[in-house]
């Protein structure tokens, strides 16, 4: 089912903790924990396949049917005019393109130290590397006077979809 | 024309971008290019944001969750597209607006020392340059010991905007290695799921609302952050979100822009569960 509804069920507590049951209103039970004064209710999950990633429009495909549907010159070129994100260089040219690989899903997350694209393992991918100044900013930082922290890193990754030319993702190291 | 623009504009025909440079040319022409855009100083697409949320701490959170009132996030090509510090410094990607839950981290001193100050999982839509301004799902992830990796998953559906996006990040404890899972679902069939593998991070703070970067051009109505719940232990067999509603407002951080504010506050009467709190810019 494609359609997670939310059902508040509303219902058990460790036992050790001697809860209090009280009734709710429609027809759930609301259970509160008297040691910690912390309600426990629940929410059911979304259930079903889950749609996989398609990212956003990027790259545009030059050999449309093929696989890869574009060329490494059209990944230099897009970079160049568009930028990359999280780079605060004003000149994409002060960017520098470390490699371009066309690989598999699978490897391209294992060079990401596992993180997961949500892609199946053998799902074609380009693997852009590249060397700037490239700064991310967190969550607001409350430790900070004003705004948070940012991160820069003298490399960046950047996953686009072999096929479509969309950028799935990008990261620093 | 302004002349941040016109060098934009010199600029990317000399890169041979000359869709951009129309676009600008067109844009500077029309009465809406003419306007006064707002203005505001929330950096660049990389640093000096600002925000519009609140933020709830504790010892630990297993998960978070929020329901969001989806809205047309906008934000102009002179803001989202090109970013113009000076004649001599525009940049490409320019600004961004989004509305979004966090899962944070800020007390494993893996993370305390990533440059960040923190770990942490985030799930939200943007609108930024690419793809010409559509909003998009993301989500995005800080693990003790690797960097930052944003998730691009895909655009909003109309179907989506005037209703209500689930987004949903929980432990998930049904492994050894407890990865988190972060959810985004909607009653009208949109269904993501990331998963933040190899992330040994303990949450200890979650933070709802509006993050703005850029220097003007965005826009964003009203949009509420109901059910706003926490998960008071990691995914079991089960296959449940175990919950408490927030108990309180958390403490509300409003860069003005954006704007973020109690509607209701939690526990009052008549307010939804975890209370009803709100953002708009700009």
């Amino acid at each position: 089912m494609r359609r997670p509804g939310i059902t508040v069920l509303c219902l058990g507590v460790l036992a050790a903790l001697a809860p209090v049951t009280l009734a709710c209103g429609s027809g759930s039970t609301l259970v509160v924990q008297t040691q910690h004064q912390t309600q426990r209710l629940q929410v059911a999950l979304p259930k079903g396949a889950p749609q996989q990633p398609v990212g956003a429009q990027a790259i545009t495909p030059t050999q449309p049917g093929r696989s890869p549907a574009f060329t490494s010159d059209d990944v230099k070129a897009y970079l160049l005019k568009s930028g990359v994100p999280g780079a605060v260089v004003d000149d994409p040219k002060a960017i520098t393109i470390l490699s371009i690989d066309f690989i598999a899903s699978k490897e391209a997350s294992a060079r990401l130290n596992g993180e997961a694209l949500g892609l199946p393992d053998g799902y074609l991918v380009c693997f852009v590397r590249l060397q700037g100044q490239f700064t991310f900013s967190g969550p607001y930082n409350p430790q900070s006077s004003e705004k948070p922290g940012p991160a820069t890193f003298t490399t960046m990754t950047e996953i686009f979809d072999a096929q479509t030319g969309n950028l799935l993702g990008y990261g620093g190291p | 024309m302004d002349t941040p623009r016109a060098a934009a504009l010199v600029k990317f025909v000399a890169r041979g971008s000359i869709a951009l440079a129309l676009a600008i040319l067109l844009l500077s022409a029309s009465p809406a290019g003419s306007r006064a855009a707002p203005a505001y100083s929330c950096g660049t697409p990389s640093t000096g944001h600002c925000y519009g949320i609140t933020q709830w701490g504790r010892s630990q959170y297993f998960g978070s969750y929020t329901d969001i009132s989806m809205v047309h996030l906008q934000c102009d090509v002179f803001d989202c597209l090109i970013h113009c510090s000076s004649v001599f410094s525009c940049s490409i990607p320019g600004g961004f607006i989004d509305d979004e839950m966090w899962l944070i981290d800020r007390g494993t001193p893996a993370c305390l020392s990533n440059g960040f100050g923190s770990c942490w999982v985030e799930a939200g839509y943007w609108t930024q340059y690419s793809p010409l301004f559509s909003m998009d799902y993301f989500w995005a992830d800080v693990r003790p010991g690797s960097g930052i990796f944003v998730h691009v998953l895909g655009s909003v559906p109309d179907h989506d905007i005037g209703a209500r996006t689930h987004f949903m990040i929980v432990r998930d404890d049904r492994t050894a290695a407890r990865p988190y899972l972060s959810f985004i679902y909607s009653d009208s069939g949109t269904f993501y799921l990331g998963t933040s593998t190899a992330n040994t991070m303990t949450a200890n703070e979650i933070d709802i609302g509006q993050e703005l970067a850029g220097a003007g051009g965005a826009g964003a109505p009203v949009a509420t952050f109901t059910r706003n719940i926490w998960a008071v232990q990691g995914l079991g067999p089960e296959y449940v979100f175990w919950y408490s509603p927030q108990p309180g407002a958390g403490t509300v951080r409003s860069s003005n822009p954006p704007v973020a504010q109690w509607d209701m506050l939690p526990g009052t009467t008549g307010a939804p569960e975890g209370g009803q709190f709100s953002t708009h810019c700009c």
